[in-house]
């Protein structure tokens, strides 16, 4: 390299440079700015779209963990539900909302209702989501006298971790059907697996009572 | 290769690239270039490739142990469980963050503004409160926001969960139905008293019990153990403490004790000189020597008349209430003495301690005498525990090492593993280290094991013996005793079969029959539970008939007759209750339920 240049050539020398690489330089740094604030522009409006569906679960959720609702609070529960799922609809607020659409319309004794919700529900791409709509769906469908359809329902992929309920309900639509021997049995899986998976069910032993144990002596 | 990479550098691509870095670097700082490279040694576990910190459990566990609800000795389950929790919270806030759970600052500046745990005395937000209360619990205000906002999301998801389970009406009835059945039983308990068994034991019989209860008759792994233990406090009671070294100990103790003074105060400056001062308090002192009274010198010489008196009584002064000089002369004196003159503000004082407030050298002196022997000990507990350390650790026994420390060989009982032991071997600390490899399998002396301050404990396992099963003739006697209730039972058992066969076929019999009407499995009865709880799982009789099931009791047989079933009142408080229990359960089996669905999928290492 040739030293001890003067400042003129210096200067010429970093023109020439800036020159030869100075746009590219820029663009990339332009480039790079601009993925950047789009991103954050991006976020921002994300997060503000989270949020305003945030406000609104919430104040769905208070609504419903109270008691039974006056007709035009229902109405702007239901208001929520609808804003919840048609602008933020791929969220979990939304499946969420659906599944509270469900207490709601089973709340006010609509059964139909509720089955369109749940079936909405259990269209979900979250697999705890969607068992519990199914499992959900099953009880709708015996409480309206199709224990069939519930099986249906509980022979879905549901997940594991709901198996004491699903095998619960299972006992139910099979009692429905008038197979006590098939109800027994389920009932008692559900017994077992509630108890090693730590999950209390209220009332299977009463059923399963009710039965008559089968080694009693007639 | 220098120069591919200079001229490389001169390609399009590489100046974007270098312009990108450049750009994030002054964006978003040289840490967004980081963060690919390697784990981080305090990293204690990872959920789905999010790592959770040691100082995260610690703070945790800290916090725990301080809001006061654990109690210390469960630090280390406490530790463990923390862990577990943080792992669980650490799914649930992922699961929300994916589901686009979000939470604005308005939503968290609402909910601190409304929590009784911020609020003053008149129940309304204070800033300060909120203040001292977070760093009550070691937290910074951002930090606490921080965690806020993901407590509150997981909240958001497990609320929506469990609210939105409901019951249907089929269901609620059916439990209600079953919950409210009512059933009308007599029952009879069959004891010893009502059959005389033939008990007849045979070897046969004695030998099948045995073996078909073998765990019974195990005796665990037993050590039986030596020790010898370096006691400092007994080491001290044995010493005779120097009277002179108790007082000195007093003195010293109760050197800065309040005492009660009193003073002759000999002003200078307006008056006199401070030398003509000095001379009358010299005076002053020498009258005292003289044999003068206090009170008299003080009427005489002090210039401080409200004080002189009453024979110049100051009252009760603690250290630091005068300057040092004072001090100095006043808490070096004992009760009664006087002190040379001391300057003190353009005076000269003369100074007695009337009254030394602390406990009299008496009421002491036994407390002293232990203390000061415990601190004459020091060195040469010090010193036997440096030995004992050396020597046992050299020694293959501890007779010798006791020998030569001149200490008593203890000499335990046989102890195993779960034994409740007492005394000093109940000490935290010992029973494992009996039963630790080196110990039990090398048979070394045990490390120098401290049972507290003022004791230290070497052990080693004497005898050993491994599980066994007892032979039959050892446990002889306990045998028997099961197999003739055993034999009792059976015998009580086939009765009550027979007896049930009878009332089966109809027959009238004599039985004292113990009646229960419309009986609920919630009613509060006289009726054993055991008995309710069987009546309640046999099958309906036909009207008119009943239906007879023996029941095993701990001891004795019963044989219950159920005569009717019958689905009891409706009640409105009932129905509410049914269907509030099976949904608070439902729901908290969901929740259970999202964890383990959750954890069953994560990656999860720790």
């Amino acid at each position: 390299m040739v030293e001890l240049r003067s400042e003129e050539e210096q200067l010429d020398a970093v023109k020439r440079w800036w020159k030869e690489n100075g746009m590219s330089l820029i663009a990339g740094a332009v480039l790079a700015a601009a993925g950047v604030f789009g991103w954050n522009a991006w976020q921002n409006y994300q997060q503000g779209q989270a949020e305003a569906a945030s406000m609104r679960y919430q104040q769905l959720v208070n609504m419903t963990a109270g008691n039974e609702l006056e007709d035009d609070q229902l109405a702007s529960a239901r208001e929520m539900v609808v804003e919840l799922t048609e602008e933020h609809g791929d969220t979990l607020y939304a499946e969420l909302a659906l599944l509270l659409d469900a207490r709601l319309a089973v709340q006010q004794g609509d059964l139909e209702g509720a089955r369109t919700a749940l079936e909405s529900a259990a269209d979900s791409s979250r697999r705890y989501v969607q068992s519990l709509a199914w499992l959900r769906l099953a009880r709708v469908e015996l409480a309206d006298g199709n224990p069939t359809q519930a099986h249906a329902l509980l022979d879905e992929p549901i997940s594991d971790a709901l198996a004491a309920q699903r095998a619960n309900v299972r006992g139910d639509a099979f009692a429905a059907q008038g197979d006590t021997e098939a109800a027994r049995e389920a009932w008692e899986t559900a017994l077992e697996v509630s108890q090693t998976q730590d999950q209390p069910l209220y009332g299977v032993q009463f059923k399963l009572d009710d039965l008559g144990a089968e080694e009693a002596t007639q | 290769m220098l120069q591919s990479i200079r001229d490389g550098s001169r390609s399009w691509g590489a100046k974007i690239i270098i312009g990108v870095m450049v750009a994030a670097m002054a964006l978003f700082g040289i840490e967004s270039l980081f963060g690919l490279f390697g784990s981080d040694p305090d990293e204690v576990a990872s959920v789905n490739g999010q790592p959770i910190m040691r100082q995260q459990v610690e703070l945790g566990v800290q916090r725990a142990l301080r809001s006061g609800q654990v109690p210390p000795e469960q630090e280390r389950a406490l530790r463990s469980d923390m862990l577990d929790q943080l792992i669980t919270q650490e799914l649930l806030s992922q699961y929300a963050e994916e589901g686009g759970f979000a939470v604005s600052e308005e939503q968290l500046d609402q909910l601190i503004v409304s929590l009784p745990e911020f609020h003053d005395q008149d129940g309304r937000f204070s800033a300060e409160v909120f203040r001292n209360r977070l760093a009550g619990a070691g937290y910074t205000p951002l930090s606490f926001r921080e965690e806020l906002r993901v407590d509150i999301q997981r909240q958001h998801l497990q609320q929506g969960l469990a609210f939105s389970d409901f019951s249907l009406p089929n269901e609620q009835e059916r439990l209600a139905e079953l919950q409210r059945q009512e059933r009308s039983l007599r029952y009879v308990v069959l004891d010893g008293d009502d059959v005389e068994a033939d008990v007849n034991i045979s070897e046969d019989d004695l030998k099948a019990y045995y073996d078909a209860h073998q765990e019974r008759y195990e005796r665990p792994e037993q050590v039986r153990l030596e020790y010898v233990i370096v006691d400092r406090q007994a080491m001290a009671e044995g010493r005779d403490v120097d009277e002179e070294a108790l007082r000195d100990a007093w003195r010293e103790q109760n050197r800065d004790a309040d005492r009660q003074i009193s003073h002759i105060m000999i002003t200078f400056g307006d008056e006199r000189t401070r030398d003509e001062a000095q001379e009358r308090a010299e005076t002053a002192r020498q009258a005292l020597n003289s044999g003068e009274s206090f009170a008299d010198t003080a009427l005489r010489y002090s210039d401080d008349t409200a004080s002189a008196e009453e024979g110049g009584d100051l009252g009760v002064i603690s250290r630091g209430f005068f300057g040092d000089s004072f001090d100095e002369a006043a808490f070096s004196l004992e009760e009664g003495d006087v002190s040379q003159p001391v300057e003190l503000d353009n005076a000269f004082h003369i100074i007695q301690v009337t009254d030394i407030q602390g406990p009299t050298f008496e009421e002491q002196r036994d407390e002293l005498a232990r203390e000061v022997a415990l601190n004459d000990v020091d060195d040469e507990f010090n010193q036997r525990v440096q030995q004992l350390i050396d020597e046992s650790f050299a020694a293959d026994d501890l007779q010798s090492v006791a020998e030569s420390i001149g200490l008593t060989l203890n000499e335990s009982d046989w102890l195993a593993r779960d034994d409740e032991v007492e005394g000093v071997l109940s000490e935290p600390g010992v029973m494992s280290a009996a039963f630790s490899n080196d110990v039990l399998e090398e048979g070394y002396n045990s490390e120098v094991i401290e049972l507290d301050q003022d004791r230290r404990m070497v052990l080693r396992v004497a005898e050993q013996r491994d599980a066994t099963l007892l032979p039959l003739d050892e446990v002889r006697e306990e045998v028997e005793i099961s197999v003739a209730a055993e034999q009792q039972q059976q015998a009580l058992r086939e009765e009550a079969q027979s007896l049930i066969s009878e009332l089966q076929a109809g027959e009238e019999l004599d039985i004292n029959w113990l009646e229960a009407n419309n009986v609920s499995r919630q009613a509060d009865t006289t009726v054993p539970q055991t008995i309710v709880q069987e009546a309640f799982r046999m099958p309906r009789p036909d009207e008119g008939e009943s239906v007879y099931h023996a029941v095993e009791l701990p001891q004795g047989v019963a044989i219950v007759a159920l005569d009717s079933v019958t689905d009891g009142e409706i009640d409105e408080q009932m129905e509410t209750f049914v269907s509030q229990m099976a949904e608070q359960l439902r729901a908290q089996s969901i929740l259970q339920g999202l964890i383990d669905d959750l954890r069953s999928d994560a990656d999860i290492e720790r």
